[in-house]
């Protein structure tokens, strides 16, 4: 029997966080909650209570028709936003034919559960975590040897997209890549240079595009654990590590790291000289650009490049909505400005209300180098 | 100068505003890399399919001499023929572009070709170098924000070249009037079923916005239609130019852009 500790004149927060007396006190025990009563004594309303016997609940597959194979990227061993929509693809897919997903993780691991695995094959080999497609695909086909799924997933992202080409070669396949849109019946990609769309039966291969399909939401699933010998494969292309780059050759789109400078900037040889020590590449907004100091290529903005950096570090820009367009895809935005009130410093994770002039130099300073 | 004989294959190339036939700029970029490598006598060039010529004069303004025609016809698959020609006449590296722009462009065909020739392929290469006496190649795969990675791979070997390369030299008309088009006529080859395709004119795709999934309605409608707000932005102000200087500092080495 249900039995409320709260009475109906106490306040306690509502789902949405406000404190008010409980309106459905009275009604408690006609709630359809199956009789859940959160952990802190408190009578929670119907649909909370719902929600969270859903989080809880594990769906179990225990005789599928067939298997679906997906195998997600895991970069830095972790699930991706685009591993997470291949799995909710896979999900998609088997559920139509009455299939079991099976997890392929190569050299990572996640809450595969959630994302809506019902089998994983962990193979946590040391080469997985470096570059090694060609064991990856023997990984792959020596699983579609043991399962037999009906459908093989991956991600058509730079390794994903080599690793499931190689696949279909040895398994003499042609794969559906690129594809952006995956119904059960139909899938679609696009070719000829992006200007056709391709549209067939979706094939045993299929190479999913990132953003093109929402991820698994809803019940949980039970991503078990099986066991599966591991490939080996002879490696030919051999990883001879990372080569040094220039930070100021690569191009301004690509750049992890970037200093821009605008009007507020007067000394322009220790602007420079601070972004060498940075190792950061060097971009500006239209009017150092118009004034010469800059090249033309590196201008950011609505008419100038868009660059995707990790951080991006202006000095002396107010940021006109053109200049703010180019630099919206960055991860970190940071601006040294004297006007506390200038766009940028609205749309900046940290902003220094200081003199551009003075602060370059003692930054050279503090990085150890020349000043100017 | 590496003394090894480099077949790139080259395709037809789109204009991605006019559509004009032209150089595919990943094959382009695939033969200025063999000029870089090896001497012009050196280089092959062999296109599979319908033969265009005046597209195939302007990879021979490059300064080639020749290219090898395989004639396929229209819709057919090139495969079959491409194998079967380069397994009779190998050289030790061959190159291709990523992409075909002018058919269903999978980029399945260089992968395929290399497990038929039983060759390791390496993908999205920006640099070669060759060590003949070592039957060693040196690739440089170009990855994500400028880095670059430095496979090594034995001889011979198949590399795709990716957008990363060096720009390819211009094409002069004179070259591309000399150039000889050699035309091998292949038998028609009967394929088992394939995947059939129904091609439409592309239709732009809207983005996928990430729906929110808890919160009230007008939190949802919110996250959905607002540009991305920053929030938790920082402001310091009134600080001395060292001390805003260790301020930066301090950020980019959490950040983990600075070795601190």
């Amino acid at each position: 029997m249900f039995s409320s500790e709260s009475t109906e004149g106490e306040a306690e927060p509502s789902p949405s966080g406000r404190r008010r007396k409980n309106p459905r006190a009275r009604f408690a025990e006609d709630s359809s909650s199956g009789g859940f009563r959160h952990a802190d004594g408190i009578t929670w309303t119907g649909e909370i209570l719902r929600r969270e016997a859903a989080e809880s609940q594990v769906l179990v597959v225990e005789d599928p028709a067939c298997f679906v194979v997906a195998v997600p990227d895991l970069p830095g061993g972790l699930l991706s936003n685009h591993d997470r929509e291949l799995l909710g693809a896979a999900r998609r897919l088997a559920d139509a034919i009455n299939g079991a997903v099976i997890v392929l993780a190569l050299g990572g691991r996640g809450d595969f559960g959630a994302v809506g695995a019902d089998r994983v094959v962990l193979q946590q080999q040391i080469e997985f975590l470096g570059y090694a497609p060609e064991l990856r695909a023997a990984s792959i086909c020596a699983a579609a040897a043991q399962f037999e799924p009906r459908h093989i997933l991956l991600c058509d992202s730079l390794d994903g997209g080599d690793v499931g080409r190689r696949v279909a070669a040895n398994l003499s396949e042609q794969p559906a890549t690129d594809v952006h849109r995956l119904a059960t019946d139909e899938l679609c990609r696009t070719g000829r240079g992006g200007r056709s769309d391709f549209s067939g039966a979706p094939p045993r291969i299929i190479l999913v595009r990132e953003g093109a399909v929402d991820p698994h939401v809803g019940v949980r699933r039970e991503a078990r654990v099986i066991d599966s010998p591991p490939a080996s494969a002879t490696a030919k292309v051999r990883d001879e590590g990372m080569a040094a780059v220039d930070p100021g050759a690569i191009p301004l789109g690509e750049a992890p790291f970037v200093v821009g400078a605008g009007n507020g900037v007067r000394d322009w040889a220790s602007f420079h000289a601070l972004a060498g020590a940075l190792g950061a590449a060097v971009g500006g907004s239209r009017v150092a650009c118009d004034s010469g100091y800059l090249e033309r290529d590196r201008q950011i903005g609505a008419s100038g490049q868009s660059i995707s950096a990790l951080c991006y570090l202006a000095f002396g820009i107010s940021g006109a909505i053109q200049h703010l367009q180019g630099i919206e895809a960055c991860e970190r935005i940071v601006v040294v400005n004297t006007d506390p009130h200038c766009p940028l410093a609205k749309r900046a994770d940290l902003a220094i209300i200081a003199d551009v002039q003075t602060v370059i130099p003692a930054l050279i300073r503090q990085l150890g180098g020349r000043d100017g | 100068m590496a003394d090894i004989g480099v077949t790139v294959l080259v395709s037809r190339g789109l204009h991605p505003r006019s559509n004009r036939p032209r150089r595919a700029p990943d094959d382009a970029r695939a033969v200025e890399l063999a000029l870089r490598l090896t001497a012009s006598e050196h280089v092959r060039l062999v296109h599979a399919g319908v033969p265009d010529e005046p597209l195939l004069r302007q990879y021979l303004g490059m300064g080639i001499s020749k290219v090898t025609v395989l004639e396929v016809r229209e819709g057919d698959d090139i495969l079959p023929v491409l194998s079967t020609y380069l397994r009779e006449d190998p050289t030790e590296l061959i190159l291709t572009g990523r992409v075909a722009e002018a058919s269903e462009g999978s980029g399945f065909l260089p992968y395929a070709l290399a497990h038929g020739l039983q060759r390791p392929i390496a993908a999205n290469i920006c640099d070669v170098s060759v060590d003949k006496a070592a039957q060693q190649a040196r690739l440089v795969q170009a990855l994500p924000r400028g880095e670059r990675r430095v496979l090594s791979a034995p001889l011979p070997v198949l590399a795709t070249i990716c957008d990363k390369a060096p720009p390819c030299r211009q094409s002069a008309f004179a070259a591309a009037r000399r150039g000889v088009l050699t035309l091998v006529r292949a038998g028609r080859v009967v394929l088992p079923d394939e995947i059939s395709w129904r091609e439409t004119p592309a239709r732009g795709r809207p983005k996928r916005t990430r729906a929110a999934l808890h919160g009230s309605a007008t939190e949802r409608l919110r996250m959905a239609t607002q540009l991305q707000q920053r929030s938790g932005g920082r402001i310091l102000q009134g600080l001395s130019p060292e001390d805003a200087a260790a301020a930066l500092r301090g950020y980019l080495i959490d950040e983990g852009l600075l070795d601190g």
